[in-house]
């Protein structure tokens, strides 16, 4: 059903209130909104192409949206598209029309909300989320395996920040939290796209494509998930609460006694790659993350049968051009609050 | 025993932890890191991440709750503050400190 659009793009400012107040702009490898007017334009130009012609090939928005696999990858990227169109001096109107559709084209990959209101990032129903409980063979935690678990997963998210910088959402995805039986919690930590070869061809990558962290957590656990996947904890401790666990590598069940294997292979590529690009000048970063961009967007281009990759043109605008130092600034809460109402 | 109040922050992820404190200015550096130390670091960069990994607490002078080293410690199941505004200059590597994140609370330990 389609989005009212008043209450749609209220509830996506309310969103990104909420997403952008607690966040961070000391940006790594490169503040991001100070190099964004040197391939914004072109990348929201692109996208709004792409769309237009998967629609006139057939594609309904439900099919483009399942190619991206995943509703964050369509609710973080809106505000890149919009700064772009923004950019490109497109009406209010226009910028309006294309976030409601990305809004209710995450919500179509979703059992709940896309935005997140009560905290909760619902992609499965309940049921689903029963019928995963019961079907994945969780090892119930003892002695150290909390911690070890734990670990893993704050390894998982500092690799998925070296590879795609602040693009993460094109390898993550955590939902939940779902309630099970007995005030039990389900949380699930999905990693995609682990091994980029496009974006890096000489690092070295894990060598698998997808990890599911599945773990049940006791009824302690007060977790809040916003719009973006940032997450907030309310009350309780992971350590203490985690109770089960399952973590499947490309399907496969990894037993805990790999797991100090696969943390070293993580840190191995976070070294890699931070080495790498540190000491990189600025154009070389800026002309990364628009790789990342263009990856990030990429499921478009396959589906419309297309090159994917970064224009010669966009690269020349980075290495000629200049990043735009008043939005080099970290911005306070007022801005911040300012910066939205003026968005849509 | 906890003694003088260090610094002060803004809770990420709970918990309570002694250990030697480990302040960490370059993230290009090899950061050795060892089991059970508290690192101290500026602000977010992936390169802490991976030191993180050993540490057993994370206090960070800059930066939001949802800075991405911040998150990596509270996924990680790590007591961290951020916020906590003079820490690089306030504890010394190898200080025994007591970070409580639940009150988001550096002390002087054992002195």
């Amino acid at each position: 059903m389609p989005m009212e659009p008043e209450a749609g793009l209220k509830a996506y400012r309310d969103a990104l209130t909420i997403a952008w107040q607690y966040n961070d702009y000391r940006d790594w490898p490169v503040r991001m909104t100070a190099a964004m007017h040197l391939f914004c334009d072109r990348f929201a130009a692109e996208f709004m192409a792409d769309l237009e012609a998967l629609s006139l090939a057939g594609y309904d928005d439900l099919a483009i949206a399942r190619a991206f696999g995943s509703p964050v990858r369509l609710t973080r990227i809106a505000d890149s598209v919009l700064f772009g169109l923004k950019r490109l001096r497109t009406t209010l109107d226009d910028q309006r029309q294309m976030i409601l559709r990305l809004m209710e084209m995450a919500q179509r990959l979703k059992y709940g909300s896309p935005f997140n209101e009560d905290g909760r990032n619902l992609i499965w129903s309940p049921a689903a989320a029963a019928a995963h409980a019961a079907a994945t063979p969780f090892r119930r935690v003892v002695g150290g395996e909390a911690g070890a678990v734990q670990r893993l997963c704050g390894a998982l998210f500092a690799y998925t920040e070296s590879i795609f910088f602040r693009a993460h959402d094109i390898t993550k995805e955590f939902h939940g939290l779902y309630p099970l039986e007995g005030g039990e919690q389900l949380l699930i930590r999905e990693y995609r796209s682990l091994r980029p070869h496009e974006i890096w061809p000489d690092a070295p990558l894990l060598p698998c494509s997808t990890v599911r962290v599945s773990t049940i957590y006791g009824p302690g656990l007060q977790l809040d998930i916003d719009f973006y996947n940032h997450l907030y904890l309310r009350q309780g401790n992971y350590l203490g609460d985690l109770r089960r666990y399952a973590v499947e590598v490309d399907g496969r069940l990894l037993p805990p006694d790999e797991i100090p294997g696969l943390m070293e292979q993580i840190a191995g590529t976070v070294s890699y790659i931070t080495r790498q690009i540190d000491p990189a000048p600025w154009q070389d970063r800026v002309e990364k993350y628009a790789e990342i961009f263009w990856f990030r967007k990429r499921p478009l281009q396959d589906l419309r049968g297309v090159d994917w990759r970064v224009p010669a043109a966009v690269r020349e605008r980075i290495r000629t051009g200049e990043l735009f130092e008043p939005r080099m600034k970290l911005l306070d809460r007022e801005q911040i609050a300012r910066l939205i109402h003026m968005t849509v | 025993m906890n003694g003088e109040v260090l610094v002060r922050g803004w809770t990420v992820s709970s918990g309570v932890q002694v250990g030697p404190a480990r302040v960490v200015t370059d993230p290009d550096s090899d950061i050795a890191v060892r089991n059970g130390e508290i690192l101290v670091v500026p602000q977010s960069h992936p390169s802490y991440s991976v030191a993180l990994m050993r540490a057993s607490g994370l206090i960070c002078e800059q930066g939001a709750s949802v800075s991405h080293l911040c998150t990596v410690a509270l996924e990680a199941g790590i007591p961290c503050i951020t916020q906590a505004v003079g820490a690089l200059s306030l504890i010394r590597s190898g200080q025994l400190i007591m970070l409580d994140a639940d009150k988001g609370v550096v002390y002087a330990y054992g002195a």
